[in-house]
C-alpha cells in the first residue's frame, strides 16, 4: 500500500506548522469583543437611566415625549453592533487564515533556502 | 463560603473535602443546616471540628438558610456553592479578583453538570429580566433570546451553586426574599441589585462541577420535581419584579402566559411518554396549586425581605488546616475508596489523561487501559481529568474522574494537510490541537501538574511543543511498528513514525508498559537507553469480584470452548490460530472455538492480498472446520465478559504484543492462557503456571499447546486460578496506578508539587 504525495513535508516542517499553530491560538483573544462588550453595557446603561443631573423631572417628561424615537435609535445601534460584531469574526477568520497560510510559505521558503530545520 | 444544606451528608462531605484544595487560602467556611433528617451535624463535627462554623436553620428555605449565613459570614465577600457540588482548584482566586475594583458588587461563574449521563453546560453567562425569562447558557450577546421585558429590564445573573456578592451590597438590600423557598432566588437578588445598578461581573473560567443529587425537592426520576415551588416561584417573581418594571398589567398577562406553558410542558413530556400517568397527573396538581398561590402572592402580600439583617460578631475562622494539602482529591461523584478522612502520605496529584477514545464508547487498548489508569488514580486520592474526543464543552464525571471531551473537527486548524494528501496526520493533529486548549484551560483553572499521553495517535504533540506542562508519554504498539507488520508503507506512515520519535524525545517521561516494549522503542527510534526518561508500569485492571469468579470445574465437560479476542489481522496472529485449529479438531471433536472480534483485513492489507476477509478465508481454506468455528465480530463489554466467562481456555497468539491486555481479562476470570513468547505476554504468563507460551508463528506448536491444556481439566482450573491470583497481586489497577504514580513523582512533580517540564526546551532543539 504506497501513496505517493506530490509536495511531501516533513516532520520539522510539521513541528514548525505547530508553533505557528500555537502562536495564532495565544493571540486569538480579539480585543474587539471586549470593546463590544463594553459599548453593550453603555447602552443599556444609558436605557436605564437616559437623563440625569439637574431639572430632572423637567429632562424626564422632555425624554417621555421623544421616548419612542429614542427605542428606534437602540435598534438600530443594536443592529450595528451585531453587524460589526460580524465584520470582526470575519475579519478575525481571515487573519488567521492570512496567518497560517504565511507559517507555511515560511517554512517552503526555508525549504528553498536548503535549510529543513526551523532554528529554534 | 456559604453552604446551604440539609439532608445530603455525603455530598456536603464530599464538597467541603474538595475545599481543601482551594489554590485561595484565606477563606472561612460557613455551614447552613436546614431541619436535617441525617446525621450531617455529626460528621461535621468529627471531619471539620472547629474549622467550619455551623449554624442551624430550622425551616426548608433556602432564601432563610441564604440570610442566616449572611449574618454569620465574617468576610467581605460572601460565595454560595450547593452541597451536590465541587469548585475547580481556582475557583475562589478567580472569583476574588474582580472586587479589587470597589464597583464590583457581584461575580459569579460557569457551571457543569457532569453526571455520567447528563453531562452539559448548566450556566455560562445569565440573564434575568423582571418578568421572570432567563437565559443560562449565553455564547454571545447577539445570539440572545428576544425577551417579552423592555431592554432597560434585562439583568445579568448567577447561578445559585456558583455565586458571590459583596457582603455590604447584599446586607443594604436586606438579603434574599424568603418568599424564594428553593428556585428563582438567584435571578431575584440579580434583579434587584440590578435595578439598583449594581455591577455584576460573569467569568467563564470560574467552574463548579455540579451533579444534581436528589432530595426534598428533587426525585430519583428526571420529571419528579416540586413542580409547585417552580410555577409558585415564576409567578411570583414576575407580578414582584414586573409588576413596578412594566406594569401590573402587562406583568399578570405574561405570568398567566407563563402558567399555560408550563401545563403545555407537563403535558407534552407525559405525551413523549417521559412522565408516568402517575407523575403526570401529580405535576398537574401541583402546578394549580402553585399557579393559585403564586398568583396570590405576588398580587397581594409584601415581599419577606427581613426587615434588617443583623452581622452577628464573631471571629473569621480559617477552613484550611495544616494537613489540608494531603487530603484526598474529591470529585463530585466519589469513587470507592477515596472517601477516607484520614491525610495520605503525600499531597494528591493533579493529573490530566489523554485518550481520543474512553469507555463505553470505545474499547481499544489505550481507552481501556486510560481507564484503568484513571480509575486507580482516582481511588488513591488523585484528582484526574481525561480529555477525550466528542461533544464540545461537555465535562462528566465517572468513577471519580473527570471526562472533558472535545470536537477537533470544530475548528479544523490542519485542514491543508488532508487537501495534500496527509488525512490522518491532518485529524490527529487536529484533535491534539483540541486537546491542547482544553489542557491549557485545566492548567489555569485546576491546576493540573502533569500531561499523560498515550504515543498512539500523537495526542499530546502539541501540547509536548508547547511546553508549559510535564508531559509523559506512554508506549504502546506504535505506528511505526504497525506500519512495518503490515507492511504498510506510504510517506504518510513515514511521516507519522517520525513525528512519533520527534514526540518521544520531547517527552519529560517514556512509561512504558513492559521490558519488551522499552527494548522495542529503544531499537525502533533508536533511543539511547542511558538518556531516555524511560520508566517501567505494568498495565493492570479493575479486579472482577470474588462473587462473580467461577472457576473451571474439575470434571471433564462434554463441551469445550476455546476463545480469541482481538481484531482479525495478521499481527494477532489469526492465520496461525487457523492453521492450528484443524489439528486440535482432530484430536478433539467436541471443541468449539469462538473468534471474537472486527476483521481488519482491509487495514492490514489482507483483503488487498487475497481478494477476501479473514472469516472467508478460513471458510474456504479449512471447510471441514467451519461448523467447529464462530465468529462473533466486533463485540461489546457485556458479550465478552459473558464470553471470557463461557470459555475453558484463551488463545491469543500474536506474533506481538507490547503488553496483552486480553491475557489479564482471561486471568481475571480464572481462565487459563495460551500465547506467544513475544513482548508483553512473555511477562504476564508464567509459562506452565498461569498458562503456555508458545514460539510466535509456530501453528503446530500452538496445535500441541491448546491440545495440552484441552487434554486436562485439573490442569486447566489450576492454571486458571494461579492466573486470577497474579491477576490480583501484580495487576490490579491499584498496583497500575501506584507505579505511575511512583514515576509521576520521581520524573515529573518536584516536592512541592510543581510540575517540572523540559518538553518545551526540547521541542524548540527539534
Amino acid at each position: 500500500m504506497r501513496h505517493s504525495h506530490r509536495d511531501p513535508m516533513t516532520a520539522p516542517e510539521v513541528l514548525s506548522r505547530i508553533r505557528t499553530e500555537l502562536e495564532i491560538t495565544v493571540t486569538e483573544a480579539s480585543p474587539i469583543e471586549g470593546r463590544l462588550a463594553q459599548i453593550r453595557s453603555m447602552q443599556r446603561a444609558f436605557r436605564e437611566q437616559p437623563v440625569g443631573g439637574r431639572f430632572l423631572r423637567v429632562k424626564r417628561l422632555v425624554y417621555w415625549f421623544t421616548a419612542s424615537a429614542f427605542d428606534r435609535q437602540a435598534k438600530v445601534v443594536e443592529a450595528l453592533l451585531n453587524l460589526i460584531e460580524d465584520l470582526a469574526e470575519e475579519n478575525h477568520r481571515l487573519a488567521l487564515q492570512l496567518a497560517r497560510s504565511s507559517g507555511e510559505y515560511g517554512i517552503q521558503d526555508e525549504d528553498e533556502g536548503k535549510s529543513e530545520e526551523r532554528p529554534g | 463560603m456559604i453552604v446551604n444544606t440539609c439532608d445530603r451528608r455525603d455530598s456536603l462531605h464530599t464538597l467541603l473535602r474538595s475545599l481543601e484544595h482551594q489554590s485561595y487560602s484565606d477563606f472561612e467556611v460557613v455551614v447552613v443546616l436546614g431541619p436535617t433528617r441525617d446525621d450531617s451535624l455529626e460528621m461535621l463535627t468529627t471531619d471539620f471540628g472547629d474549622r467550619i462554623c455551623v449554624v442551624r436553620c430550622p425551616k426548608f428555605n433556602l432564601s432563610t438558610s441564604r440570610n442566616l449565613g449572611l449574618a454569620h459570614a465574617s468576610g467581605e465577600v460572601v460565595a454560595f456553592i450547593d452541597d451536590d457540588a465541587v469548585p475547580c482548584r481556582t475557583w475562589m482566586s478567580q472569583i476574588s479578583k474582580p472586587y479589587v475594583d470597589p464597583e464590583v458588587t457581584g461575580v459569579g461563574g460557569r457551571t457543569h453538570i457532569v453526571n455520567p449521563e447528563q453531562g452539559q453546560i448548566q450556566f455560562l453567562r445569565g440573564l434575568a429580566t423582571v418578568l421572570g425569562e432567563q437565559t443560562d447558557v449565553l455564547i454571545k450577546d447577539k445570539d440572545r433570546p428576544p425577551f417579552a421585558a423592555p431592554e432597560p429590564y434585562v439583568f445579568p445573573r448567577f447561578h445559585g451553586t456558583n455565586m458571590s456578592y459583596r457582603r455590604t451590597a447584599l446586607l443594604e438590600i436586606n438579603g434574599f426574599d424568603e418568599n424564594f423557598e428553593y428556585l428563582f432566588d438567584d435571578a431575584d437578588i440579580g434583579v434587584r441589585l440590578g435595578l439598583e445598578n449594581r455591577c455584576l461581573v460573569q467569568l467563564p473560567g470560574a467552574v463548579v462541577y455540579h451533579a444534581p443529587t436528589s432530595g426534598r425537592n428533587r426525585g430519583e426520576d428526571p420529571y419528579d420535581l416540586n413542580w409547585y415551588s417552580w410555577l409558585r416561584s415564576l409567578v411570583y417573581f414576575t407580578l414582584k419584579n414586573g409588576g413596578p418594571a412594566v406594569g401590573r398589567r402587562k406583568s399578570f398577562s405574561h405570568a398567566l402566559r407563563m402558567i399555560s406553558t408550563f401545563f403545555a410542558h407537563v403535558d407534552e413530556v407525559a405525551d413523549a411518554g417521559k412522565m408516568t400517568p402517575h407523575l403526570h397527573a401529580r405535576a398537574r396538581k401541583m402546578l394549580r396549586r402553585g399557579a393559585a398561590v403564586g398568583v396570590f402572592q405576588g398580587l397581594f402580600l409584601k415581599r419577606r425581605i427581613p426587615q434588617r439583617i443583623v452581622a452577628i460578631d464573631r471571629d473569621f475562622k480559617q477552613f484550611l488546616g495544616p494537613e489540608s494539602e494531603r487530603m484526598p482529591a474529591s470529585p463530585p461523584i466519589p469513587v470507592p475508596g477515596n472517601e477516607r478522612a484520614t491525610p495520605l502520605n503525600d499531597k494528591p496529584l493533579r493529573l490530566c489523561l489523554l485518550s481520543a477514545g474512553f469507555p463505553p464508547a470505545d474499547t481499544h487498548g489505550v481507552s481501556r487501559s486510560t481507564h484503568t489508569l484513571s480509575r486507580g488514580l482516582a481511588e488513591l486520592g488523585h484528582e484526574v481529568h481525561v480529555v477525550t474526543s466528542g461533544r464540545r464543552l461537555h465535562v462528566t464525571c465517572d468513577n471519580g474522574v473527570f471526562i472533558h471531551e472535545v470536537a477537533g473537527e470544530e475548528n479544523p486548524r490542519y485542514g491543508d494537510l488532508a487537501v495534500r494528501g496527509y488525512q490522518n496526520l491532518a485529524y490527529w493533529l487536529n484533535h491534539s490541537h483540541a486537546v491542547f486548549e482544553v489542557v491549557e484551560s485545566l492548567h489555569r483553572d485546576n491546576g493540573i501538574q502533569l500531561v499523560d499521553s498515550p504515543l498512539w495517535g500523537l495526542e499530546g504533540l502539541v501540547t509536548a511543543t508547547r511546553g508549559s506542562l510535564p508531559i509523559a508519554v506512554r508506549v504502546v504498539t506504535s505506528m511505526k511498528q504497525i506500519a512495518q507488520v503490515h507492511d504498510q508503507i506510504s510517506s504518510e506512515n513515514d511521516l507519522l513514525g517520525e513525528l512519533e520519535g520527534r514526540f518521544l524525545s520531547m517527552a519529560d517521561l517514556i512509561v512504558s508498559n513492559s521490558a519488551a516494549t522499552t527494548r522495542a522503542i529503544e531499537e525502533v527510534y533508536g533511543l539511547d537507553p542511558r538518556e531516555a526518561p524511560v520508566g517501567t508500569a505494568p498495565y493492570g485492571m479493575v479486579p472482577a469480584p470474588e462473587a462473580l469468579v467461577s472457576p473451571l470445574p474439575e470434571h471433564e465437560a462434554d463441551e469445550l470452548f476455546v476463545l480469541f479476542v482481538g481484531r482479525l489481522e495478521k499481527r494477532k496472529g489469526i492465520l496461525e490460530l487457523f492453521e492450528a485449529i484443524p489439528a486440535v479438531l482432530a484430536r478433539h471433536p467436541e471443541v468449539k472455538f469462538i473468534v471474537a472480534g472486527g476483521d481488519n483485513s482491509r487495514e492490514d492489507g489482507f483483503f488487498a492480498d487475497h481478494g477476501m476477509d479473514y472469516p472467508t478465508f478460513f471458510r474456504k481454506n479449512h471447510g471441514q472446520s467451519t461448523n467447529s468455528v464462530e465468529f462473533t465480530g466486533f463485540v461489546d463489554e457485556t458479550r465478552l465478559e459473558e464470553l471470557y466467562r463461557a470459555c475453558d481456555l484463551f488463545v491469543a497468539p500474536s506474533l506481538y504484543e507490547s503488553f496483552g491486555l486480553i491475557f489479564l481479562e482471561a486471568m481475571n476470570w480464572a481462565r487459563p492462557v495460551i500465547g506467544c513468547a513475544a513482548g508483553g505476554p512473555e511477562e504476564i504468563v508464567i509459562d506452565g503456571e498461569t498458562g503456555l507460551l508458545v514460539p510466535p508463528g509456530a501453528a503446530e506448536r500452538l496445535a500441541d499447546a491448546i491440545i495440552e491444556l484441552l487434554t486436562s481439566s485439573p490442569r486447566r482450573r489450576e492454571m486458571g486460578l494461579s492466573g486470577r491470583r497474579r491477576l490480583v497481586e501484580n495487576y490490579s489497577h491499584i498496583t497500575m496506578a501506584r507505579c505511575f504514580e511512583r514515576l509521576y513523582r520521581a520524573r515529573l512533580v518536584d516536592p512541592e508539587g510543581h510540575g517540572v517540564s523540559r518538553s518545551g526546551a526540547r521541542a524548540e532543539l527539534l
